[in-house]
């Protein structure tokens, strides 16, 4: 089959409820050979983004708004697709390749492997080819082999853009279409990618705001800002001096310090670190190898596992997270500056540009503009520390030169201590003199530098029978054991249990006794299906005072004491019955039964599934946001979940651009051909089906009791 | 504007859906805990919590005026809090589907056109209604006739004042925000 080629004439957007174009290019005409490469760069905000998704077929379908202009992909023309109920034709977009780096997650379900996994459903390729595939577009996209089988939630901001290109690659497209795709990327990764994709020979267009290692003689290009085209700059826009810092002879005091410190869930060593006030420290490190994580420990918005953290008392700090958002919420940065630091705000702000935008809400703010605004605030503030995560993601090189002056201007700063993390090198020249190589703690192959050695938790404290009984009883425990001997039950044969066991439940009569006949037996049923203990027992201490409760109602009521305690171990009935298909919870197994055994629609149970995916990530994301606040001292805050349904919302673009990108689109094929895990039923199944009708009998007999005695 | 569903409208609903239904699960623990303060007041405790557990199918009605909206983001938010914790067990579904389908009935009576704060707080009250529909054969079977009058006033006003105008209010703080426009509601 032959390449597409990319025609683009007088292209405009003016996404719905806005009443400016984001994206003007009246008059401007760009053609691109099949195999052939277009660059795009622009300072942040420019349009590059809107450009690649027009390109993409995403414009006017997906997203909502106005296309109007030519613009033909393979000679099909997109404008006059997208007005059409069907959209772009499923032949086409299945030939595109879409790489979405940035800092908002880009992924549509957690593990690699199944992200991976979902263009090369969709697009029927034979489920035993798909690992291959997968392995072989992860080295093209210089994603270690390792990272396959893992939950891009556990993934570094440079990993994750890796893996978007990994995605991109994995149904080897006509059309690849690349935004900011070394964006978060170290210097190596991002050399390896860089060249991957000048010398692939799909048509490609890549937007990046530093086309510096893309660059190709052959290459078409355009240069954007404020949605407009403009003429390439012609000299480097970087500035020719930084200023470093200079430490003043390491006069700081200690105000935080952090000794063989670990977090819980995060793939880091013990780290030691002391942050000294006036000081700058800037944490180099390559993609993947802890920053964040050390950040977060240092401003004590994630727990320690071990380690110890000192710290100054009243320590005021402030923190910029990667995710602008998880600072900003729903509202203007205005309202994360206290009234006296007003005047100290605006002035940082006019020297990032930000000035007029204090007051916007972050809706229709770009990443940049947000990441500044969200500087301003902290930085406002004046605080003891200041914590920066990737301060620069997403910023051109001017505004790259003037986030350097800020944050090496002492008389703005004057005490404060400022910690950076970044993968930057055009932030190295922040602090020459005071950088602190971060170790490469996710590939110790590649470093011989570290010298502690890693904890290995509480078993080697302990005597070795003790740590053995310690090590027998946990497994004892957790559901490991049983899954080993017996695999998991089928989550439709879960649901099925727990509809027949509310079912009877309620059609046995209210009565403590008939209502324990049910509950007894149904936790033997959870406890097979693989529910953990401890669950069960946190399941416990939320329902007591429930049962109590409305066994209280009921009395108070008029009903009896029979009635009302029978009511309250319905209760417990239900509850066991619901923990049969509590735990282990697994959206995307769910969605595999329900497509393949019960023919539900692919597309809206995808949809459905990968939103359901992002729970976990939706419950660290309103930890990291409440400790982010908590920092700043600021209290309850009913505003919260505003705040938690706006960046919902706002990721709501993203997930359906994903979908859309990974061929999972509407109008709907009912099942894909292919399934990369069949759904199927075992031993497991086997088990507490039986155990159920074990439950049913007693249930029965009990009844049958109660009969003969009451005769 | 397009009548059929498209894939962002089926994200959203999920979205709306899922953040509720997270938002349900640790209301249950409210509720678990502050029932035996109540229990000698349970249509208070009624008037001043159940409203919450509405909110999803209003404020999927309110943001995407698409037949079934409603009843896919109570519904979606009714399992979601079943899965992640909920002293109910599956019958929360079964609440969630009947709260959805009266939010469901008042976007419908109007044809999915208007969304305005009348709609906002019919949606509530009907949810309102299912809530008194579905609770009150299973949970309060033999309850007098005066506590269950009780209680079903105190689940209607509940579901329109926290569910109906909450969804209004908590859709006007997003559209503020510019978090609607992006997704074309």
């Amino acid at each position: 089959m032959p390449l597409l080629s990319v025609e683009i004439a007088d292209v405009t957007w003016r996404p719905s409820g806005s009443d400016r174009l984001t994206l003007d290019l009246r008059g401007v005409t760009i053609s691109v050979p099949a195999g052939g490469l277009l660059l795009i760069d622009g300072p942040s905000g420019a349009g590059k983004s809107t450009l690649l998704r027009a390109i993409a077929g995403l414009l006017g379908t997906v997203l909502p708004g106005e296309l109007r202009g030519t613009l033909r992909v393979g000679g099909v023309d997109l404008v006059a697709a997208a007005a059409t109920e069907s959209g772009i034709p499923r032949e086409l977009s299945e030939r595109l390749g879409y790489v979405a780096a940035g800092p908002a997650p880009t992924y549509a379900l957690p593990l690699l492997i199944d992200d991976a996994a979902l263009p090369l459903e969709s697009r029927g390729v034979p489920t035993n080819e798909m690992r291959a595939r997968i392995e072989e577009s992860a080295r093209t996209a210089a994603v270690d082999a390792a990272l396959i089988d893992r939950s891009l939630t556990t993934f570094s901001g440079g990993e994750r853009a890796a893996a978007a290109a990994l995605v991109a690659f994995v149904a080897s497209p006509d059309l690849l279409i690349a935004d900011e795709p070394l964006g978060g990327l170290d210097a190596r990764s991002a050399e390896r990618l860089a060249t991957t994709l000048r010398e692939s020979g799909a048509t490609r267009v890549i937007a990046a705001h530093d086309l510096s290692l893309l660059g190709s003689p052959a290459a078409h290009r355009i240069s954007l800002d404020g949605g407009r085209a403009i003429a390439p700059p012609t000299a480097s826009p970087l500035p020719t001096e930084w200023r470093a810092i200079r430490n003043e002879g390491e006069c700081g005091v200690p105000i935080v310090q952090l000794l063989r410190a670990t977090a819980a869930g995060r793939d880091v060593r013990p780290t030691s670190l002391a942050v000294l006030s006036g000081t700058t420290t800037l944490l180099i490190g390559a993609t993947g190898s802890g920053k964040s994580t050390l950040l977060h420990l240092a401003a004590g918005t994630l727990p320690l596992d071990a380690g110890e953290r000192i710290a100054a008392p009243d320590l005021r700090i402030r923190f910029a997270p990667q995710d602008s958002g998880l600072l900003l919420g729903a509202r203007p940065a205005r309202s994360l500056i206290a009234p006296p630091d007003a005047a100290r705000a605006s002035a940082i702000a006019e020297r990032l540009e930000v000035a007029h935008l204090l007051d916007v809400p972050p809706g229709r703010l770009s990443d940049g503009e947000r990441r500044r605004l969200a500087i301003v605030a902290v930085l406002a503030a004046a605080p003891d520390l200041l914590v920066l995560d990737e301060p620069s993601g997403g910023l051109d090189d001017a505004r790259v030169g003037a986030l350097c002056d800020l944050l090496s201007d002492r008389e703005l700063l004057g005490a404060s201590a400022v910690l950076v993390a970044t993968h930057d090198a055009r932030l190295g020249a922040l602090s020459r003199a005071d950088a602190r190589p971060l170790r490469q703690v996710r590939h110790p192959e590649e470093t011989s530098t570290s010298a502690e050695p890693a904890e290995d938790g509480l078993a080697t404290l302990l005597p070795a029978p003790a740590a053995r009984v310690a090590e027998s009883a946990e497994r004892l425990l957790s559901p490991e054991l049983g899954k080993r001997l017996i695999g998991t039950a089928n989550p439709l044969t879960r649901l099925a249990l727990a509809l027949f066991w509310f079912t009877l439940s309620i059609a046995s009569p209210a009565t403590p006794v008939a209502q324990a006949a049910i509950a007894l037996p149904v936790l033997l049923v959870a406890w097979a299906s693989g529910v953990q203990v401890l669950a069960t027992l946190r399941l416990a201490l939320a329902l007591t005072p429930a049962i109590i409760g409305t066994v209280l109602a009921n009395l108070f009521g008029g009903a009896s004491a029979e009635e009302a305690i029978g009511a309250g171990t319905r209760l417990l009935a239900f509850a066991a019955g619901s923990l049969v298909l509590l735990r282990p919870f697994e959206p995307l197994r769910m969605a595999d039964a329900f497509i393949e055994k019960l023919r539900a629609p692919f597309a809206p149970t995808m949809a459905l599934l990968a939103t359901a995916a992002r729970i976990p990530t939706l419950r660290d994301e309103a930890r990291e946001r409440r400790a982010i606040r908590r920092i700043t001292r600021r209290g309850a805050d009913p505003l919260l979940l505003v705040d938690m349904f706006d960046s919902v919302i706002r990721a709501v673009p993203q997930l359906a651009i994903a979908l859309e990108v990974r061929g999972v689109r509407l109008p709907t094929r009912h099942a894909p051909p292919t399934r990369r895990r069949p759904s199927r039923f075992g031993r497991a199944d086997l088990l507490i089906v039986s155990l159920s009708v074990g439950g049913l009998l007693l249930s029965v007999a009990r009844a049958v009791l109660e009969a003969i005695l009451a005769a | 504007m397009k009548r059929s569903w498209g894939l962002m409208d089926l994200v959203t609903v999920a979205t709306i859906g899922i953040a509720s239904g997270v938002l349900f699960a640790g209301w249950n623990l409210v509720w678990g805990a502050a029932s035996p303060l109540f229990a000698a007041v349970l249509p208070l405790q009624y008037l001043l919590f159940a409203g919450t557990w509405v909110i999803a199918g209003p404020l999927a009605g309110l943001i995407v005026r698409r037949p079934g909206a409603a009843l896919a983001g109570e519904m979606i938010a009714a399992s979601v809090s079943f899965l992640l914790a909920s002293q109910w067990s599956v019958d929360a579904i079964f609440s969630g589907a009947a709260q959805g389908i009266g939010a469901e009935l008042a976007f419908a009576l109007v044809g999915y056109r208007v969304a305005g704060w009348r709609v906002a707080l019919v949606a509530g009250a009907l949810s309102g209604v299912g809530m008194a529909l579905h609770d009150l054969p299973l949970y309060f079977p033999d309850v007098s006739t005066s506590f269950a009058v009780a209680l079903v006033a105190a689940m209607v006003a509940s579901a329109a004042l926290i569910g109906g105008l909450g969804a209004l209010a908590l859709r006007a703080a997003l559209r503020r925000s510019g978090a609607l426009d992006l997704i074309g509601s």
